[in-house]
């Protein structure tokens, strides 16, 4: 077993981009039954404090962010683990879909910085124009795994996106620029998989689960 | 030091002989399981260059007498293969066509790729077939063209080192099969005699063996206009000694008749005589010969010289040729081989038969390391290759395309343009007669995805022949024979199927029709738009002459069908060309996957960065009038044709129109895209920043609060 593990981490180290089919696989199995333990275990704890609704404007712009985070994810995944690499459609769409998600990002980033603070004294629900009447002031907005998961997303959106963007300029070679692209490949993956994270305890929190 | 070894007669006592018995058993064993290979031979190891004071042996291995009024050719393979392997030589890829692909070799999975093939071409009957002995496909096979063995190396030998289907006896295969390799079906009997007939001319023409000294002659008097002009003569035996300028020849076989008897007693004097040079003997019958183990580039460029031609072909002073040769680095750096001459032919993927990784010498193993990894097996740099740089290339171009698509041939241009090639127009031989519109007409570059899916700059040929179509089935018909008993008598034709048949003038109406008024106007005083007038309707007549010849043509080859149903029909451009059906006659044209293109990649020469294709912006490929994807192929042939087959380079490619316009379109707005990530991704790490330094302030002012 160590040394599989060992094997693993050099074949990573030597050939990231070969492994990165089977690292996908692993990490969204990985992700999904540690979602299911977690969902088993909040739905036995019954209800919690409902927490602040968000505006519609928060919505959109989460709604946006998710989707392009979708299509980006849909396209490389699917691209790499049908083709080897990403080609043709996928790659446009991919494209297409980075355009979109740098200014969600920006826009998640701007509008949820302050509430996604981890220290005790601002997780209480700040804006009044967040609330409903009926919501208790008294419910953080976030639960600190939202929290947690929305830093990894800003951290892994500005690497996935700056080292393209980086690549886009006339800067590094070959070498360079396919290192670019593994650590591109490795970023989007925690993106993915934090805003998976996102995603479910956003619903969870919804739900009064969490 | 001589070479040569004679049979020791010294006396051999038993008691001696059994410790020596023994040692030669274990030999033999070691030698069984290729420990000690070529142990037969002599070998200095030294890294210096052996210098060749040797002797001379005929084709019977018989040691050769300069001085003597009847001394024979000197064979190459009599006199080499004492102290090298030719029969490991014998397996190389030059000489190795008719051979299973990769006999001999120790890797069964060596690979292949489609390389440049033969191509039989007759002017005379508009015929240019692409073929080969290996099982290539889109390749005809050379019994499709009424060429057995003899006749292969009459028309092709010019441009060959020899071996192969050269050596006799048949080194590599029986005839029959060397005449059916690959084609399913039994060999055919040439035009104008039968296979046998053709292997009889081998007995006196003599066998046309590996002439090593096409490629390790060190010395500038080897000739291989000599060499072409005694394949020509059909003095097989005699060409080696004569083109490496040691003997003058006298004579040739090619007038003899097909059952002249060397061994008779008058036939020496009807053979070609050699006369040896006899001062460059010594006294011991050896000759220095100037021998080099890596060839020179002057002997690869004998075969395969490329060359630009027409309208747009940059003149020769103005090319640069291959980098590679500019920095003084030879063909044999890369194509290298061992003694089984298993030349690296530098494609990616390439595995080589003997079983040694050679992925170091393609363009990316050398210049770019195989996979990243960091592994001496994988590291290239080889001879000091330099690492480019590709600065802001992204990635996804190093796994669609070749290097050669940026780097190789000349640049793109709105349509490929034409190229001849040592093999394909027989270069070598001066000639008076040369033309830039010689067939076969090859066209470069094209693009197309090779055998791995990476796009790749091709070099096309169409095939043109005439054949008798039964349902789907072609079958090529003897050129020879289409010639003597239906184009000379029917159209009067002498050399040129393709100018004779279309030849036509305007008539006075004609030319009125087309000009006018100004119809009576001197041609000098014309203007370019009429000039421009005359020339389409001449070229309409021509098309329309040559309709009607070929008419005339194909209703004649109609009178003697081999079967009810077979028709005879013309190849050319893409197209086939038959009859038309009814009692109007006419010819119908239609696009033919017999006349399909046969394609094989180019790789020199190779351009540097700076020259490579891309390197003044994305947008000299993705954009809507590139040429990479928007040029215009037209498919070449020796009919005349107003409509040829016309495909833009995408269709070739089998790209996606919609996907290449939507990523031009993307180009247009890649600028804002760059200033808008960069500002949002700016503004986000900035954010980030700033959280994290509070998220420190606050852990630092925890820990002070609870101290």
């Amino acid at each position: 077993m160590t040394l599989t593990i060992a094997n693993l981490i050099e074949d990573l180290g030597t050939s990231p981009a070969a492994m990165y089919p089977k690292v996908i696989i692993a990490t969204l199995i990985a992700t999904v039954a540690v979602i299911l333990v977690h969902l088993f275990i909040s739905l036995a704890r019954g209800h919690r404090p409902q927490r602040p609704r968000w505006h519609i404007i928060t919505r959109l712009i989460y709604l946006g962010a998710i989707a392009s985070v979708v299509i980006l994810g849909v396209t490389s995944f699917v691209a790499v683990l049908r083709h080897g690499a990403m080609h043709g459609w996928f790659l446009f769409l991919h494209l297409f879909g980075a355009g979109a998600f740098v200014v969600f990002l920006f826009l998640v980033a701007v509008m949820w910085a302050v509430p996604n603070q981890l220290c005790g004294g601002t997780c209480a629900a700040t804006s009044d124009d967040d609330l409903d009447d009926d919501a208790s002031p008294r419910a953080p907005r976030f639960h600190c795994l939202t929290k947690i998961a929305f830093w990894l997303i800003l951290l892994s959106g500005v690497v996935t996106a700056g080292t393209m963007l980086i690549s886009m300029l006339p800067l590094l070679g070959t070498q360079g620029l396919n290192q670019m692209i593994n650590v591109h490949r490795y970023a989007g993956l925690v993106l993915v998989i934090a805003t998976i994270v996102h995603l479910y305890t956003i619903v969870l929190t919804k739900m009064r689960r969490l | 030091m001589r070479l040569a070894t004679q049979p020791s007669s010294a006396p051999f006592h038993h008691t001696r002989a059994l410790p020596a018995i023994f040692i030669v058993l274990v030999a033999l064993h070691l030698a069984g399981h290729g420990v000690i290979a070529q142990e037969n031979f002599k070998v200095t190891r030294s890294g210096a260059q052996y210098v060749h004071h040797i002797q001379l042996y005929d084709a019977n291995g018989v040691l050769i007498d300069p001085t003597s009024p009847n001394a024979k050719p000197y064979s190459p393979k009599q006199t080499c293969m004492k102290c090298h392997d030719y029969k490991a030589i014998s397996h190389g890829y030059h000489f190795n066509a008719a051979q299973r692909m990769m006999e001999g070799a120790a890797d069964k999975d060596a690979t292949d790729r489609p390389g440049e093939p033969w191509i039989f071409t007759d002017p005379r009957t508009g015929t240019q077939l692409p073929m080969s002995h290996r099982d290539r496909a889109g390749l005809f096979k050379p019994s499709d063209a009424g060429l057995t063995r003899f006749k292969f190396l009459v028309e092709f030998a010019r441009q060959m080192p020899g071996g192969g289907i050269g050596d006799q006896p048949a080194a590599v295969a029986p005839v029959a099969a060397v005449e059916g390799v690959g084609a399913g079906d039994a060999a055919k009997p040439a035009s104008g005699g039968t296979v046998d007939a053709d292997e009889a001319r081998f007995k006196f023409a003599g066998a046309l063996e590996i002439d090593c000294m096409m490629c390790h002659s060190n010395s500038r008097e080897y000739s291989h206009e000599k060499w072409i002009k005694q394949v020509a003569e059909q003095n097989f035996e005699w060409a080696p000694g004569y083109a490496l300028g040691i003997a003058s020849v006298k004579g040739s076989t090619k007038t003899l008749p097909n059952d002249f008897d060397p061994k008779a007693e008058d036939a020496a004097q009807k053979l070609p005589q050699t006369k040896y040079q006899v001062d460059r003997f010594d006294d011991e019958k050896a000759i220095f010969l100037d021998i080099i183990r890596k060839p020179s580039n002057n002997s690869c460029l004998q075969c395969h010289t490329t060359r630009p031609v027409g309208e747009d072909a940059p003149a020769r002073w103005v090319h640069d040729g291959d980098v590679h040769i500019r920095a003084g680095m030879a063909c044999a750096d890369c194509h290298r081989n061992d003694i089984g001459h298993h030349t690296v032919r530098g494609f990616e993927g390439e595995k080589h038969p003997t079983g040694t990784p050679v992925h170091t010498l393609s363009c990316r193993g050398c210049h770019m390391d195989e996979d990243n990894a960091l592994t001496h097996a994988n590291l290239g740099g080889r001879l000091g290759a330099p690492k480019p740089l590709h600065k802001g290339i992204p990635p996804i171009h190093f796994t669609t395309m070749s290097c050669t698509s940026c780097h190789s041939g000349l640049l793109p241009q709105d349509k490929p343009g034409q190229v001849q090639t040592s093999m394909a127009h027989a270069f070598g031989l001066a000639n008076q007669t040369r033309d830039d519109a010689d067939l076969p007409g090859i066209i470069q570059p094209v693009f197309l995805d090779d055998a791995q899916g990476l796009l790749t700059p091709h070099r096309v040929v169409w095939p043109s022949y005439w054949a008798w179509q039964e349902g789907d089935k072609l079958t090529p018909m003897d050129p020879n024979e289409v010639y003597t008993k239906t184009l000379r008598r029917v159209l009067r034709i002498r050399s040129d199927f393709r100018g004779e048949a279309s030849k036509a003038t305007l008539t006075a109406e004609e030319r009125k029709a087309a000009l006018g008024n100004d119809a009576g106007k001197p041609d000098g005083e014309l203007s370019v738009e009429q000039k421009e007038k005359l020339d389409a309707a001449l070229k309409k007549k021509s098309v329309e002459t040559f309709r009607g010849n070929l008419a005339k043509v194909l209703v004649e080859l109609g009178k003697a069908k081999p079967s009810e149903k077979a028709q005879p029909v013309y190849l050319s451009g893409g197209k086939l060309f038959a009859l038309a059906a009814g009692e109007g006659g006419g010819i119908t044209s239609v696009e033919h996957e017999g006349a399909r293109n046969y394609a094989w990649p180019l790789a020199h020469d190779v351009r540097p960065a700076r020259q490579s294709l891309g390197v003044t912006g994305c947008t000299e490929c993705h954009a809507k009038d590139s040429p990479i994807f928007y040029g215009s192929v037209t498919a070449l042939g020796p009919a005349a044709d107003d409509q040829p087959i016309t495909r833009a380079m995408h269709e070739m490619m089998g790209q996606d129109i919609k996907l290449l316009q939507a990523w031009e379109q993307s180009f247009g707005g890649r600028d804002v895209f760059k200033w808008v990530g960069f500002v949002t991704i700016g503004a986000v790490a900035l954010i980030l920043i700033l959280f994290a330094l509070l998220g420190l302030n606050g852990i630092l002012k925890l820990v002070t609060r609870r101290r």
